[in-house]
């Protein structure tokens, strides 16, 4: 017989499903490492330079040769992310030996140049002339809510506090 | 040793590089870029660890007689995977103390278990097993000797020790099945005193004594140790497995422990009736989650 027996709370990383979940009665509990958010984001990462990429090269190559390239590109988007995540760190950690930003975990500031980079190949995407465009619209919008969300839980909390 | 050599052996499959690599990734690099890094790096290891791929390969067709060769490269694409979340979930337990989701199958034999003076896990390289004695040190408070077979890379071998030292909280402590008879007569000792010891029984690594047992219909050598112990001390076996059931969710099954008796005039009949249970109890667990059973060596 199986039983359930130690369960995680329910909690998410980003402000946005945090304040969705307050919304909801059930509190703005901070958890790292979500099933949901963990997927979707990976989803984001590869997706969002990988339309970038295939526009850009799709433009000059078509029939077997567009097929083989999208495929290649998958891979590339995987060794891309390695080089900006290894050198993230690097300057990661450059920084903590100036003594700057050192209360602050490296996984954690790697958002913000994640992030970075990721509205940046959306903004590329944003003004193409294809469906693709949604994309990057839908991410600025996503990046706009979690933003208004970070601030209105900030708040919240600090009316709390004070 | 030449320089190409020496960069082949840094690069090598169980290398300490690939563990630090993961280390590294779950300190540095945040939690959503984790399934798109294990997908990549499995198809990388797929690709390159070419005699593991075989091995497993080679287990699915005899685990699932009849199957399709294309079906078993998929299917032993899929035990890479599991084992690349496996060992990216241990990093996170030892080294960010994430909570994880468990479930139980056979909780009453677990906690006769933990409450048991003196006793034999017996498991398999299957799930997350190191994870396992870690969490059961945890939630029982008690201690647990592991032994495993070493790493065949020694840099590995000590990343690993220190690892299941780090997320055992010191409470599991490590021995490694190549001591021959000293560690043997040790490992009485602390059964005759009290202790748990975990065993893996699914392989037979170097000098390891071995009795033949059937597996699937196939004959094969399975350490008879854990059972001589185990006659030898009068504590029983308790089978035990932990396997991933999805992201960050784990059972732990536990089947009525193997009683190894003086019960007939031939002590190597009571071994072997013994091992017959186990192989029964593995060969059901392997047929469950075959694609958690992480046998990269030859087994058969």
């Amino acid at each position: 017989m199986t039983t359930t027996r130690s369960k995680i709370a329910v909690g998410f990383y980003f402000s946005l499903p945090r304040l969705l979940n307050k919304i909801a009665g059930r509190g703005s509990h901070f958890s790292e490492g979500g099933f949901f958010e963990t997927y979707l984001g990976s989803l984001v990462v590869l997706l969002i330079p990988y339309f970038f990429l295939v526009d850009l090269v799709m433009n000059h190559s078509g029939g077997w040769l567009a097929f083989v390239t999208s495929i290649v590109l998958l891979f590339a988007i995987w060794i891309f992310w390695l080089v900006v995540l290894y050198s993230n760190w690097v300057m990661i950690e450059v920084l903590h030996r100036l003594g700057l930003l050192r209360g602050m975990a490296e996984r954690h500031m790697q958002d913000i140049l994640v992030g970075l980079i990721i509205t940046f190949f959306a903004s590329e995407l944003s003004i193409l002339n294809s469906w693709v465009r949604w994309i990057g619209i839908l991410w600025f919008m996503i990046v706009a809510t979690n933003l208004a969300a970070a601030f209105w839980l900030a708040l919240t909390e600090m009316r709390r506090g004070g | 040793m030449n320089e190409s050599h020496r960069w082949t052996q840094r690069f090598a499959v169980e290398a300490v590089i690939w563990r630090r690599y993961v280390d590294w990734t779950i300190l540095n690099v945040p939690f959503y870029f984790h399934p798109l890094l294990i997908f990549f790096s499995t198809l990388l290891f797929f690709f390159f660890a070419a005699a593991a791929r075989r091995t497993v390969c080679g287990h699915f067709a005899i685990i699932l007689p009849g199957s399709s060769r294309r079906a078993n490269y998929l299917r032993t694409f899929q035990t890479f995977y599991n084992f690349a979340w496996t060992l990216t979930d241990a990093a996170i337990h030892r080294l960010l103390k994430s909570p994880f989701t468990y479930e139980f199958e056979g909780e009453k034999l677990l906690n006769e278990l933990a409450s048991s003076k003196g006793a034999i896990v017996l498991t398999a390289h299957m799930g997350n097993y190191d994870l396992g004695a870690a969490l059961f040190a945890e939630k029982f408070q008690r201690e647990i000797r592991l032994v495993r077979a070493p790493e065949p890379d020694p840099l590995a071998a000590q990343h690993v020790d220190l690892s299941l030292q780090r997320s055992g909280r010191g409470a599991v402590k490590i021995d490694y099945n190549t001591a021959g008879a000293s560690l043997s007569l040790d490992l009485l000792a602390a059964l005759r005193s009290g202790q748990i010891i975990s065993i893996q029984g699914d392989r037979v690594v170097g000098e390891v004594t071995s009795l033949p047992a059937t597996l699937f219909g196939h004959e094969l050598l399975l350490p008879n140790g854990p059972f001589v112990l185990s006659r030898a001390a009068e504590v029983p076996i308790y089978p035990l497995f932990i396997v991933r059931r999805g992201y960050r969710k784990y059972r732990i099954i536990v089947r009525k422990p193997i009683i190894c008796l003086h019960a007939r005039p031939r002590r190597e009949d009571d071994i072997a009736a013994a091992m017959q249970q186990w192989s029964a109890v593995l060969e059901e667990m392997i047929n469950r989650y075959r694609a958690q059973w992480y046998a990269f060596t030859p087994i058969f």
